[in-house]
């Protein structure tokens, strides 16, 4: 079941009636657990739903255990602090790297005669709440919170279903609290989350999938090379912010219906004026998880302050932890999206591009000095918007295809210049009409005029909702009408799951 | 109590507000999908043909045509009844599945009991069943029962069928609404052009716009390398068919017309096709030969509008021939004189077509 399909519809549609009505007798978390569990298993079987059971009893009793020896023997709750992170972040590593071990000893046994082992398919959200378990057992070690008393409670937290299909990562003191309240029927959050999941659906069915034929059809034609490729990859950067933030829209809309209040997962990436600044806007949910569980851990660590204070430039014994930190954060991150050497290289890039920001910091700080430029500038804030967008695309080559030599190949194309075909609106028709084009362009400078005003404090849907009724009511059947009508979906097209499931 | 009221009120009004928020996207939904769903590229719309049919006599029809386009433009019910006094009808539809043809049957068997079915074999081969055509059959179904069989047998038959597509047809305008104009939206062209109450079918008035060097030899029956395999699901519905009508004491045969394009995989799967029919006692009737050809005086130049269709010189003349030869083999009655409407209608049909009374 995708997150875009008329079965996640139906069913969310059937789990909000269930959730407010039988949730007037039954505890909503209940509720909640009952239909992540029917998801796990449909999505991934019921194997991969005993490997998530599995992980989080591991994590429930290594937490308990940790929460009561913490003080008294720190040894034995140090030694189950690591079951509990060798089961959820194994997990996640064998998922990653190891299933063809495993695929490799089921031929050999299916071979020889022997018992055909299960298929094991990777559980649904894994890369989620691998993390959300790992972080869960971390506070409970540094005493920011007590351990889980209620096993199933713990599932229905780690299990919570919106979140399994592609984030946000939540942690356990922002989502339990809300989880042990019921929440009563409350129409302005129904209003505001069915906005929110509408507009999610534009993003994604409207404008990333359409974005993605082209984006698919240019990168599959050697022809196209040069400038033209360049264009190409720009639509993917706006392809894959569609796509996810699209699918983060509705898992947020689905939640906020609930009375249930996830953390925010972006804030504007795509004006950001550095990688840096990127990253803070960007996958938020995660990038407080490497920041909060291992950059500082990292930097403040006694091993890295020794290291330091052996340097003998000050300021550079001033950065370098905190330049190695980002080195390690990021190619964790790129490992996190992905297992090939492709995705390390892409962790470096990032890394690279914000330790040199850290590095160089007062170089630049000192250049703008002497050039008059003003960070508050319009034409230095859009110069600084586009250098960090060229940049970051330049990155995705790294992850828009399956392995190092493959991004070579397409960096290979974009500069080679010689012949190139020159981009025009025929090339582009190629694979989109003209009609899909212009749907394609609206959708994107909407999407970042929406993203604009958000980041200016503007309260969209606050505003929506102040309007004459018979204009709301336009509002919603365009959008409506538009995922509909001109969404991409069903036997003419890819069904295009959300780019950010397959993590 | 006073903040109970005040209570009860916000309901009420939120209870209109939602109301009139799902009742103007009903009305919204449906406006749209009554207009937009023309758009089958598959040939006419045949609701109005559904709904003419239905208004005939129950027991008025003698003769139901089914089948493909070949039999849908080639086949004229008024030059039938005009010459020899039989009252057919003509559901044939273009583009073919044993699918479609079958749940079109069952739904024109429940109105009238025909002495006898023509049907023609040209989606015995087959293989694909093609969404627009799906999509015609089931959108103009006026039978829901019916309906609703056809949409599940064709699920069942394409798993890749998604059936909110036949249920919502408002759904499908995401494949399509970038290639709409304005001929897309309200009732097709074809229908304007042409009038359901001639008995069904569709008579062009067309002058042969196919190959120049196309040329109508003994030769053009070469058989060619076509795959003479029945699909299986084919071969079922095909005795679906059979089973139908004989259940209902209704005659069925199968007509193979006179379409000159594919004579050469005619040629190739005749053998399997007559095995098929003979050995379920289901009577052939063949004009795709070159000898038939040539028995009936066909000129492509004059009676064909392409090399698979006849034109109106081409079905009248097809029409007549084959009117004799059905009422000499089933000794069907002349039913000339007795339903006005007919006699009426055929007024109609011959002004239309600037023929003699």
């Amino acid at each position: 079941m995708a997150l875009k399909s008329f079965g996640f519809v139906l069913f969310i549609t059937l789990f909000l009636i269930v959730y407010f009505l039988a949730g007037r007798v039954v505890p909503q978390k209940w509720i909640i657990l009952a239909f992540s569990l029917y998801v796990v298993l449909r999505a991934t079987g019921p194997v991969s739903l005993a490997v998530l059971i599995i992980v989080c009893v591991m994590v429930w009793t290594g937490g308990r255990i940790i929460a009561r020896d913490r003080k008294s023997d720190p040894g034995r709750a140090g030694l189950w602090y690591l079951i509990g992170l060798v089961f959820c972040i194994g997990t996640l590593l064998y998922f990653k790297f190891l299933t063809p071990v495993y695929d490799g000893l089921a031929a050999i046994i299916a071979n020889r005669g022997g018992v055909s082992l299960p298929e094991i398919a990777a559980p649904i959200g894994l890369s989620y709440y691998a993390l959300s378990l790992a972080a869960y057992l971390t506070d409970i070690r540094h005493g920011k919170h007590e351990a889980e008393e209620s096993l199933p409670d713990l599932f229905a937290y780690a299990m919570y279903f919106p979140a399994l299909f592609q984030g946000p990562i939540n942690l356990y003191k922002d989502l339990m609290p809300q989880l042990k309240e019921n929440h009563s029927f409350d129409q302005t959050n129904l209003i505001y989350g069915l906005q929110r999941l509408l507009w999610g659906y534009v993003k994604k069915a409207v404008i990333a999938d359409r974005i993605g034929i082209l984006v698919t059809g240019m990168l599959g034609d050697e022809n196209v090379r040069g400038a033209a490729l360049f264009f190409a990859m720009v639509l993917y950067s706006f392809q894959i912010y569609a796509d996810f933030s699209g699918g983060i829209d509705v898992i947020m809309g689905v939640s906020e219906t609930m009375g249930i209040t996830l953390k925010e997962n972006f804030r504007a990436p795509l004006i950001s004026h550095s990688v840096t600044e990127y990253w803070q806007r960007w996958h938020m949910t995660l990038g407080t998880i490497m920041e909060k569980y291992l950059y500082y851990p990292i930097v403040l660590s006694k091993r890295m302050r020794r290291v330091s204070k052996k340097i003998k430039s000050k300021y550079l014994s001033r950065v370098f932890a905190a330049t190695v930190a980002t080195f390690i954060v990021f190619v964790l991150v790129g490992i996190w999206h992905g297992t090939g050497w492709n995705y390390v290289v892409y962790g470096l890039y990032q890394a690279f591009f914000t330790s040199t920001a850290i590095l160089l910091g007062p170089v630049y700080k000192r250049i703008k000095e002497i050039l008059h430029i003003h960070d508050k500038n319009p034409v230095w804030s859009l110069f600084t918007i586009l250098r960090t967008f060229v940049v970051l695309t330049f990155g995705r080559y790294l992850i828009r295809v399956a392995s190092l030599s493959r991004a070579g190949a397409l960096y290979a194309r974009t500069f080679s210049f010689a012949g190139a075909p020159k981009l025009s609106v025929d090339m582009l028709t190629q694979w989109l009409n003209a009609r899909n084009l212009i749907l394609m362009l609206c959708g994107i400078l909407v999407m970042i005029a929406v993203d604009i005003l958000h980041d200016r404090g503007v309260q969209i849907r606050t505003t929506i909702l102040s309007m004459p009724l018979p204009v709301r009511y336009a509002i919603y059947y365009a959008a409506i009408f538009l995922i509909i009508i001109c969404g991409i979906y069903g036997k003419g097209y890819d069904a295009a799951s959300f780019i950010y499931e397959q993590f | 109590m006073k903040k109970e009221n005040k209570t009860r009120k916000t309901i009420k009004l939120r209870a209109v507000n939602v109301s009139v928020f799902l009742l103007g996207f009903v009305l919204l939904f449906g406006g749209f999908q009554s207009q937009i769903r023309n758009k089958w590229n598959a040939g006419s719309d045949l609701r109005p043909v559904y709904a003419d049919y239905e208004q005939q006599p129950t027991g008025s029809i003698d003769v139901l045509f089914m089948g493909t386009s070949e039999i849908h433009e080639g086949v004229s019910p008024m030059t039938m009844y005009h010459e020899n006094g039989i009252t057919s009808y003509n559901l044939a539809t273009s583009w073919r599945h044993p699918i479609t043809t079958y749940y079109q049957l069952e739904y024109a068997l429940k109105h009238q009991t025909p002495k006898l079915v023509v049907c023609d074999f040209a989606a015995l081969f087959e293989p694909d069943l093609y969404d627009a055509l799906g999509y015609k059959i089931s959108d103009t179904m006026p039978d829901p029962l019916v309906r609703l069989k056809l949409i599940h047998a064709i699920c069942e038959y394409d798993k890749s069928v998604d059936p909110i597509d036949y249920f919502l047809p408002m759904v499908r305008v995401h494949d399509m609404w970038s290639t709409m104009t304005a001929a897309d939206i309200g009732e097709p062209e074809d229908n304007k052009n042409y009038p359901p109450q001639f008995r069904g079918g569709m008579i062009f008035m067309r002058e042969y716009d196919g190959d120049d060097d196309f040329e109508i030899t003994p030769e053009l029956w070469t058989p060619d390398d076509s795959d003479d395999t029945i699909p299986q699901a084919n071969a079922d519905y095909y005795d679906k068919m059979i089973n139908l009508c004989r259940s209902k004491g209704i005659t069925i045969v199968m007509l193979n017309m006179p379409r000159v394009e594919d004579a050469p995989n005619k040629a190739a799967t005749w053998a399997a096709m007559e095995n098929f029919f003979t050995s379920r006692g289901v009577k052939i009737y063949d004009y795709n030969t070159y000898e038939a050809v040539q028995a009936l005086g066909l000129d492509l130049h004059t009676h064909y509008r392409d090399e698979t269709h006849l034109n109106w010189r081409g079905a009248f003349l097809f029409s007549e021939h084959f009117a004799q030869v059905l009422k000499a083999d089933y000794s069907l009655p002349d039913r000339r004189g007795q339903y006005a409407d007919w006699d009426k209608t055929y007024s109609d049909f011959a002004a239309y077509y600037g023929i003699g009374g």
